[in-house]
């Protein structure tokens, strides 16, 4: 199938019927532009905007590297709502406190791609710190709840019973 | 589907990994789950009177009474009681003389504290009527006629109407204060009350009907002593036999001024060691039975000129003088081996009468018959026709209604057990050969690989062959009525297999007439019975003891489990082991009539490690301090690890624990003393002494506190609670005695005290439940006049010592105690507490109460740290507030309405599911069930709704798949917009 594309690239059907649409653009792209069209408006455009669209992109840029920062206070005032006790929305919510950050960290290649400009190493030093500042406050969160296994009954559970060393019995006179 | 009740208390809520904690106060059962995994069988001990019920429902009941304080009368079709009547416990409920004929059934208890009449057909009692007692304890009744009946205590003799119970007459006896009056009997219209003075004289006083005394008498015995037994006969002779010179006094009441004396020898009998007398009561002549051993005895008639031989009965075990239409019968029953031979004579001319003769299938773990009560009656043909009743020496009850078979019996040894232990059943064949499979490592990969492959082809045979089965309906079994007839179980059970979740056990059960069950748990049927008529409990601290000790589990295939029962020899009181393989009921190691050790045993332990067969030996101790491994063959583990191990011995007597370690002398093993502790006899008595169960599985090495800290356990395997009960004096104006009670929580390695604690004005009984790191134990407190409940639970504290090992020599010396006591509101008899697989789920306490019921309450209602002032830190920590009295409700009764009387104890037992521990109390009665302390967590419950559930979920699946058809759909239209 591929090959008869190939083919139909480089081939002019005369026939007119049973054209696809690849065909059509192979077609489209081949004519010539009419007259009095020119296409140098479009770099006259570049030109003008060369350095506000630099400024677009660092601002961009920003917004992105900021933005687990920004989420912050949200989260704060998400965790005081939820408070402490342990039921589905608190555990939902700390749930996706941890999640977003997560996610973050796992698409942070094609983050990192949409970041660009002269700061981009800044910015992307706060996007990481940024979340995870957002991780540190969900692991705070989840201290505040005690779910981290932080204390000495946590690991209580798996502890062995202790060896007996010695054997005794006995009991009264018979 | 009606509930009978379900409460659920949720306490606090522990707040862990979104887990709900919840503590469940009880869980009590359904009422179509009754009978489903309980079982309950009623005994009535012992049986020592037996009569065939006379009234409206003559030869279809009989009536029985027994040492254990029990009236009952039983169905003598099937065995099964019609009514049961349970007396008062301790002396005040002994029953001292039953006495039957027509409608008229009367017992005399306690001594002569009560006469009661009953109705024999419904067991309702009609009249009581209380007496001062008998300060001999000894007491008689006789009927006179239809209009009176006479009842003699130690000093008078009361005329009551039998009608009402109505005193008509009372008469003091003469000299009652130096003489022991012993029988009552009447004899035309004069009452003889008959009196021993030891060494001198017998005492004769003759009352009319009308309660005055004609005479009184003495006549001269110097003979008389404390082994002398005398029996009155029908035609009044007082028969008195002396077992110094071997000889029968007998002395005719009516007329007889000297005691006429015949020798045994001159009878032609043999004299030996346990002569005994059996009366005669259905004819008018002065008949009196004499047994000299268990299978000789001779029928003697009494005259004037003294005893006279009337038959010899030589190999006779039981016999019976019965009548019917002025003739007179006897019956023998003669034991040969499998059978019971019973021949019958006329008295009167000495023939046997061969028609009534009839052998009968005895199995030979009943013993010798020692009784039989026969019923004589007239078929249609006019031929005589009998049913009788035997009792034999291992207190079983057997009933003879067709000739040559026993229709069924009664094991009433079961209402005397003294040990349990439950062993799981063995694996399925299948399982079994997956576990040889992992069992051997010396296999190569080829053959361990054929030996996958041979059981799995198996396994799906059998799957194959159950389905095939499934679908030819209900297999068949063999059912064999003759065999079934002679080990008395009705049913069809199953092969012995472990099931799913290893709930069905085989329960051991000793018992203190020296007999050994093996009994299913699904159903209390009776797998296999061994009884060692010279097997007696240890029974020095006035409390018998049968120790029952599981040597290896089923666990070790294919070294089958083992078990071995300790006690002593009735004759010499040396040491008695029988050991056997707990499923099958087959002896292992010990012959099967058990095995006789020429040296008392003094104390017993088990042995720390297995051997290489995953035996665990037993240590027996003699009187030399000499120690004994059982078997022979596990002296190679104690040869090892004699350094660890120790044993400790408390002498009621003396008021002294010693405490012994074991050391090797010229290839034996000696106990050399290390410790003494002196608990002072002259002040205070040891009555108990109660450790842990020696392999107790315990899964929290600590406690969560609510600021989530450790507080850690104490958890020292060698603790052992000793109680002391005293007296003391109080000081203060009023004065006074009072009891007291000290608690010793003593190391038994060390000899260390790690606890010691004291309650005055307090009294027994206690009982003592040991587990973990605490101790439950009640007393009766004489200030407030209630019974009450402390507990102690002991703790490292916030650092564990040593997480690794328990040295009983560098444990904590002073552990932190808490302790607390609670109000109980019911009196109790006993109380155990809940085991479990792995010792995860909670525990609960299982109280038996007087009452009769079994009371399961959480071990967290007695918890030391229950605040008095709730707080945030406590309601984290789950603990409820301090209240001083134990909740009782109805619903924590795990016995509902099937009452038991006389509990003596309850065993408990882990299953394979972590959360259900099984439970058997036992005393006169058996109940067998089941409690899950924590709820069934671990299982999907009965009621689950399945339907439901399967049917949600196919429902979101069709959803899933429409909508997802339905969206494709929709995002087609919207593609093409």
């Amino acid at each position: 199938m591929s090959s008869k594309r190939k083919l139909h690239k480089w081939s002019i059907d005369f026939s007119g019927h049973g054209r696809s649409k690849s065909d059509r653009q192979v077609q489209v792209q081949d004519i010539r532009a009419p007259v009095g069209y020119t296409e140098s408006t479009g770099t006259i455009v570049e030109q003008s905007g060369k350095e506000a669209d630099q400024k677009l992109i660092d601002k961009r840029s920003w917004d992105i590297a900021l933005g687990p920062l920004k989420q912050i206070p949200m989260n704060f005032f998400i965790m005081w709502m939820a408070g402490n006790s342990i039921s589905i929305f608190p555990i939902m919510m700390v749930g996706m406190m941890f999640f977003k950050p997560i996610q973050a960290f796992i698409s942070v290649q094609n983050t990192f791609v949409m970041i660009e400009g002269s700061q981009a190493i800044i910015q992307k030093f706060i996007y990481i710190f940024g979340n995870f500042v957002c991780l540190m406050l969900a692991m705070y969160k989840c201290q505040t709840m005690g779910l981290l296994p932080t204390h000495a009954s946590d690991w209580l559970a798996f502890m062995d019973p202790q060896k007996r060393m010695e054997w005794s019995g006995g009991g009264l006179y018979y | 589907m009606k509930k009978f009740g379900r409460s659920m208390m949720t306490g606090n809520i522990l707040l862990l990994l979104g887990v709900l904690q919840t503590l469940p106060i009880s869980q009590a059962l359904y009422e179509d789950q009754i009978g489903k995994f309980d079982w309950h069988q009623q005994y009535v001990g012992k049986i020592t009177d037996m009569f065939w019920d006379q009234s409206f429902n003559a030869g279809k009941r009989v009536l029985v009474s027994s040492e254990r304080h029990v009236l009952a009368s039983v169905h003598s079709h099937n065995g099964s009681l019609a009514w049961r009547k349970v007396l008062e416990d301790g002396p005040r409920g002994r029953i001292d003389k039953t006495l039957h004929s027509g409608n008229l059934l009367v017992t005399l208890t306690g001594g002569g504290r009560f006469v009661r009449k009953w109705n024999a057909g419904s067991g309702l009692a009609d009249w009581e009527v209380s007496l001062p007692g008998s300060k001999s304890g000894r007491a008689d009744l006789v009927q006179c006629g239809r209009d009176l009946l006479a009842v003699m205590i130690q000093d008078a003799v009361y005329g009551l109407d039998p009608r009402s119970g109505r005193q008509k007459w009372s008469v003091a006896l003469p000299q009652s204060n130096q003489v022991v009056y012993t029988h009552l009997f009447t004899s035309g219209t004069n009452l003889f009350v008959i009196g021993q003075s030891l060494g001198q004289q017998v005492t004769r006083v003759t009352v009319d009907m009308e309660g005055v005394v004609r005479s009184t008498e003495s006549v001269k015995a110097p003979w008389l002593s404390e082994s002398t037994q005398c029996e009155v006969t029908n035609g009044g002779v007082l028969i008195c036999y002396r077992s110094e010179d071997q000889s029968l006094q007998t002395l005719t009441l009516t007329d007889g001024q000297v005691f006429k004396s015949t020798s045994l020898q001159i009878l032609g009998l043999e004299p030996s060691e346990e002569v005994s007398m059996e009366t005669v009561r259905k004819v008018e002549e002065p008949l009196i039975f004499l047994r000299t051993a268990k299978n000789h005895m001779a029928l003697l008639e009494l005259t004037n000129d003294g005893v006279k031989l009337k038959k010899d009965l030589p190999s006779i075990c039981a016999a019976q003088v019965v009548s019917l239409d002025d003739k007179s019968m006897l019956f023998t029953l003669e034991r040969i081996p499998g059978e019971l031979k019973m021949k019958v004579y006329d008295l009167e001319t000495g023939s046997e009468m061969a028609d009534l003769y009839q052998t009968i299938t005895y199995l030979p773990q009943h013993g010798y018959p020692q009784r039989i009560e026969v019923l004589m009656f007239k078929k249609r043909d006019l031929r005589l026709g009998c049913r009788f009743a035997i009792l034999s020496e291992d207190y079983s009850m057997q009933m003879v209604l067709k000739a040559g078979k026993i229709a069924w019996r009664r094991e009433e040894a079961l209402a005397y057990v003294l040990s349990v232990e439950m062993i799981d059943l063995p694996v399925s064949e299948n399982q079994a050969k997956y576990e040889d499979e992992f069992g051997s490592h010396k296999d190569d990969i080829a053959t361990m690989f054929m030996k996958r492959f041979k059981t799995q082809i198996s396994q799906l045979k059998t799957y194959i062959q159950q389905q095939l089965q499934k679908l030819q309906g209900h297999r068949h079994h063999h059912h064999d009525t003759e065999a079934m007839a002679e080990s008395g179980s009705d049913d069809d059970d199953e092969d012995l297999t472990r099931d799913e979740f290893n709930l069905n056990k085989l329960i051991v059960l000793v018992t203190g007439a020296g007999k050994v069950f093996g009994v299913r748990s699904t159903n209390g049927h009776i797998e296999w019975e061994h009884f060692f008529p010279e097997l007696a409990p240890f029974d020095g601290n006035n409390q018998q003891k049968l120790l029952l000790f599981v040597q290896r589990t089923t666990a070790h295939f294919p070294n089958p489990p083992q078990c071995t029962v300790v006690g002593k020899h009735k004759g010499t009181g040396n040491g008695f082991l029988f050991s056997f393989n707990p499923i099958s009921g087959e002896p292992v190691d010990t012959p099967p009539t058990g095995q006789v050790l020429n040296y008392r045993i003094t104390q017993t332990s088990m042995l720390g490690e297995l051997d290489d067969h995953f035996l665990r030996g037993i240590l027996l101790m003699d009187p030399d301090n000499q120690i004994h491994v059982f078997p022979g063959k596990c002296l190679s583990v104690l040869k090892k690890t004699f350094g660890s191990q120790y044993m400790f011995v408390a002498d009621r007597e003396t008021g002294f624990i010693k405490g012994y370690r074991t050391v090797p002398n010229q290839g034996k093993f000696l106990m050399e003393n290390v410790w003494t502790v002196n608990l002072q006899k002259k002040q205070q008595t040891i009555t108990q002494v109660v450790g842990k169960r020696p392999l107790e599985q315990v899964h929290s090495q600590g406690r969560v506190l609510g600021d989530r800290s450790v507080l850690y356990r104490y958890l020292n395997p060698n603790l052992v609670v000793v109680v002391t009960e005293g007296e003391f004096i109080e000081q203060s104006q009023r004065g006074g005695v009072f009891n007291t009670i000290n608690l010793y929580l003593l190391d038994s390695v060390t000899g260390h005290m790690v606890f010691h604690c004291s309650h005055k004005r307090a009294k027994g009984p206690i009982t003592v439940v040991h587990s973990e790191n605490w101790v439950v134990y009640n007393y009766f407190n004489q200030k407030s006049r209630r019974l009450e409940m402390a507990v102690l639970e002991l703790y490292e504290g916030k650092e564990q010592s040593n997480s690794t090992a328990f040295s009983s020599f560098s444990s904590p010396r002073q552990p932190l105690v808490l302790r607390q006591s609670y109000i109980m509101p019911l009196f109790i008899s006993t109380m155990a507490t809940t085991v479990t697989e792995k010792g995860i789920t909670s525990k609960q306490i299982i109280f038996a109460l007087k009452l009769g019921g079994l009371l399961a309450l959480p071990k967290a209602l007695l918890d030391p740290r229950r605040p008095l002032v709730p707080t945030q830190e406590t309601m984290e920590e789950g603990t409820i507030p301090y209240i001083p009295e134990l909740p009782v409700n109805a619903e924590a009764i795990i016995n509902y309405n099937q009452s038991l009387y006389n509990v003596q104890g309850i065993h408990t037992s882990p299953a394979g599911l972590e959360s259900t521990s099984l439970v058997l109390s036992y005393g006169l009665d058996l109940y067998f069930t089941r409690v899950q302390p924590s709820k069934m967590f671990d299982v999907l419950k009965e009621d689950f709704d399945y339907f439901f559930i399967s049917a949600v979920l196919l429902g979101m699946f069709v959803v899933t798949i429409a909508t997802q058809k339905l969206s494709a759909r929709r995002a087609l239209s919207r593609a093409w917009k």
